[in-house]
């Protein structure tokens, strides 16, 4: 079989998993051989065994090469890479911090219960966007950057879901 | 006193809990009618009641089904109901909608109106409690009128001081305050909060404890007078006054703790005229002693860990109760067996502040045993949506004692597994295998003094997340070997299979 290297990037703390399947399907992390074996059950569950221990898996989303998925219950997201790409991701991420707009999205599913901005207001960072319910609790979206609001895409009473695009801020000073 | 003959009952409430009562009172023998809403058409309880009622077309639609009382009494009228179960929240504690059903005769399964009304109103509660003579915090006696008032009182009390909503429940209208200079601005603050939350600006003030711990005292009452404690509970383990783990009993009680704490219980039930289930809630300090904080009219959600360690019913116990019978035990039979744990899964994500997640349940693995009480209010296909609360399911586990039961209750969670949707679990791992709740060395700050160490992850998670990763992505791009025959070493996903 075709041998393969990759590197995993955990996209919440970028530490790197250097993975490899030699030409005998064996699997190497961080350049030591591993055993590890991929189950799955009736009820429809997915498991990894690793190192003695039970995993239990399942892909939350997969596009390409990015995967969010839950171990335990747990969420990791990764993306894979090759050397060549690696590079350009955090290049492109390093862009991404210098950014001069960026985009509030939604941290969970709700409903719209009070938009406090509107176009071409200035806001300060820790203050609050807007107010999102979701089960009956209320929720405060406030602001990591103080700027100036660009764009408003959501009204009060609208029904979101997570990750939406709620509001577009220009930062004042990076 | 004449008897009724309940045969028919609406459970105004949705999930585990209207799944909970239609599971006794078929045992009854007695007919359930669950409702139907558009919001959950697929709901499980619906599958479980031996009647859905549709839900009257209504020209508005900004009441929820549940706390709509005009309508729930219609259906009970339109179908000849004898009695309605309002389970807990929504209703349940609402005197207008016992009321309602007292004077169209439909049987109401809790206490009177006039109870309900009595103990929702936290100064009447507290009076009642001091004619009992059950201990209580210092504080006013009536409701504070204005700032100047309130300042005169928590100066005689002594800060700091817990301002609180007469009408409050769950954390509205409340407000800690340490210092003078913070009061007026905390005063205004939680009467405007109890104004539109309750349509009721009245506060009242109290001493404020530090980190106590919760215990709570079931209680049992019949229509004859005699009142009966099923032991107590304890719900220490909570986030933003939300219940996460139960007990019972409470590794805090000395036996003649427990004595006086549930004797001062029944005392109350009694001075209030009570009938049905009910729960005092108590704050426990760190001296040991004991303060009255409320009384719950109704079922609560942690009721199955009082029936595992009594081995009674206490739906079947409230049904009877509806139906003017007398308790079919007295306190001398009571007898109290191990220990018992419940979990409250949520469909939350602990990872992200305990947000809410939604999604399509795609699969459910539940442990078993003798043990083990499942109490699930969904089922594979469900859909999690923000409509409703939470809370998803209960995992009840019962053991000989204290440390059986959390070792039981440890493995159970690591046999669950609800896939599609995150969940509590991992944090009722980390909160199990946590050094003081093993210690039972904990308060209600627990979680968040713990909040950072409460998700629990296995060794070497990261690198069965990367390896599995790698796996899925070779084998959807390049071709698989058969590594081993026996297990679907490549073939990851079921449909590549």
């Amino acid at each position: 079989m075709e041998a393969k290297k990759f590197i995993a990037v955990d996209k919440n703390n970028m530490q790197e998993y250097s993975l490899e399947i030699n030409s005998e399907g064996e699997i190497f992390i961080n350049g030591q051989k591993c055993e590890v074996e991929f189950t799955h059950d009736d009820s429809g569950l997915n498991f990894v065994h690793l190192k003695g221990n039970n995993y239990t898996v399942e892909i939350v989303s997969n596009d390409q090469n990015n995967y969010e998925l839950l171990i335990n219950g747990n969420s990791y997201t990764f993306s894979l890479e090759t050397p060549f790409s690696l590079e350009k991701l955090k290049k492109k991420i390093e862009e991404e911090k210098h950014a001069t707009t960026y985009l509030i999205k939604a941290p969970m599913p709700g409903t719209i219960l009070e938009v406090n901005v509107e176009q071409n207001d200035s806001i300060n960072s820790g203050e609050t966007a807007l107010v999102l319910e979701a089960m009956k609790m209320e929720n405060a979206i406030a602001v990591d950057h103080g700027g100036i609001v660009t764009k408003v895409f959501v009204k009060k009473g609208d029904i979101i879901s997570k990750n939406a695009p709620l509001v577009e801020i220009k930062r004042e000073k990076i | 006193m004449k008897t009724n003959n309940i045969q028919s009952i609406l459970i105004a409430n949705r999930g585990e809990i209207a799944i909970r009562i239609a599971k006794t009172a078929k045992q009854m023998g007695i007919k359930t009618y669950g409702i139907y809403t558009t919001k959950e058409p697929n709901a499980l309880y619906l599958k479980t009641v031996d009647e859905v009622v549709d839900f009257p077309a209504r020209e508005k639609n900004d009441i929820p089904e549940f706390l709509d009382i005009d309508n729930l009494v219609k259906i009970a009228i339109d179908h000849s109901i004898d009695a309605i179960h309002p389970g807990y929240g929504y209703l349940s504690e609402n005197a207008l909608f016992a009321q309602k059903c007292e004077q169209e005769n439909i049987i109401f399964i809790g206490p009177s109106s006039e109870v309900i009304q009595n103990m929702g109103n936290k100064l009447i509660a507290k009076e009642i409690a001091r004619k009992a003579n059950v201990p209580m915090l210092s504080g006013s006696s009536e409701s504070i009128k204005s700032v100047e008032g309130a300042k005169k009182v928590a100066q005689s009390i002594g800060y700091p001081v817990i301002i609180k909503a007469s009408a409050g429940g769950g954390g509205r209208g409340m407000r800690v305050v340490y210092k003078h200079e913070d009061l007026e601005a905390a005063y205004k603050a939680a009467t405007h909060e109890a104004l539109t939350a309750f349509n009721d600006d009245s506060v009242f003030i109290e001493k404020y404890v530090e980190n106590p711990r919760h215990i709570e005292v079931q209680i049992v009452a019949d229509n004859q007078g005699n009142v009966i404690h099923l032991g107590e509970r304890e719900c220490s383990i909570q986030r933003k006054q939300q219940k996460l783990i139960e007990e019972a009993p409470s590794s805090a009680l000395s036996p003649k703790k427990r004595e006086e704490i549930t004797a001062a219980a029944v005392r109350l039930a009694k001075e209030a005229n009570y009938s049905s289930l009910g729960t005092v809630e108590f704050l426990l300090d760190y001296k040991g002693d004991f303060f009255f904080m409320e009384m719950n009219t109704r079922i609560q959600v942690e009721h199955p860990i009082t029936e595992e360690i009594t081995q009674l019913d206490l739906v079947e116990l409230q049904l009877n109760i509806a139906n003017n019978k007398p308790l079919p035990i007295t306190q001398k039979e009571v007898k109290f067996q191990g220990w018992a744990i419940e979990c409250r899964i949520n469909a939350e994500d602990i990872q992200n502040n305990f947000t809410p997640s939604t999604g399509v349940i795609k699969a459910i693995r539940v442990p078993e045993g003798n043990h083990i009480r499942i109490e699930s209010g969904v089922k594979v296909g469900s859909e999690i949506t923000t409509f409703f609360d939470s809370m998803i399911m209960k995992l009840i586990v019962h053991g000989k004692n204290r440390k059986d039961a959390i070792k039981k209750t440890e493995k159970a969670l690591n046999e669950l597994y609800i896939k599609g949707i995150k969940t509590t679990i991992p944090f009722h791992k980390a909160v199990l295998t946590h050094d003081d709740f093993i210690d039972g060395d904990f308060n209600t700050s627990f979680v968040q003094e713990y909040a950072d160490e409460l998700d629990f992850t296995e060794d070497n998670e990261d690198v069965a997340a990367a390896v599995y990763v790698l796996a899925h992505y070779y084998d959807s791009y390049y071709k698989p070997p058969q590594i081993n025959p026996t297990t679907d070493y490549w073939s990851l996903n079921n449909k590549l299979k």
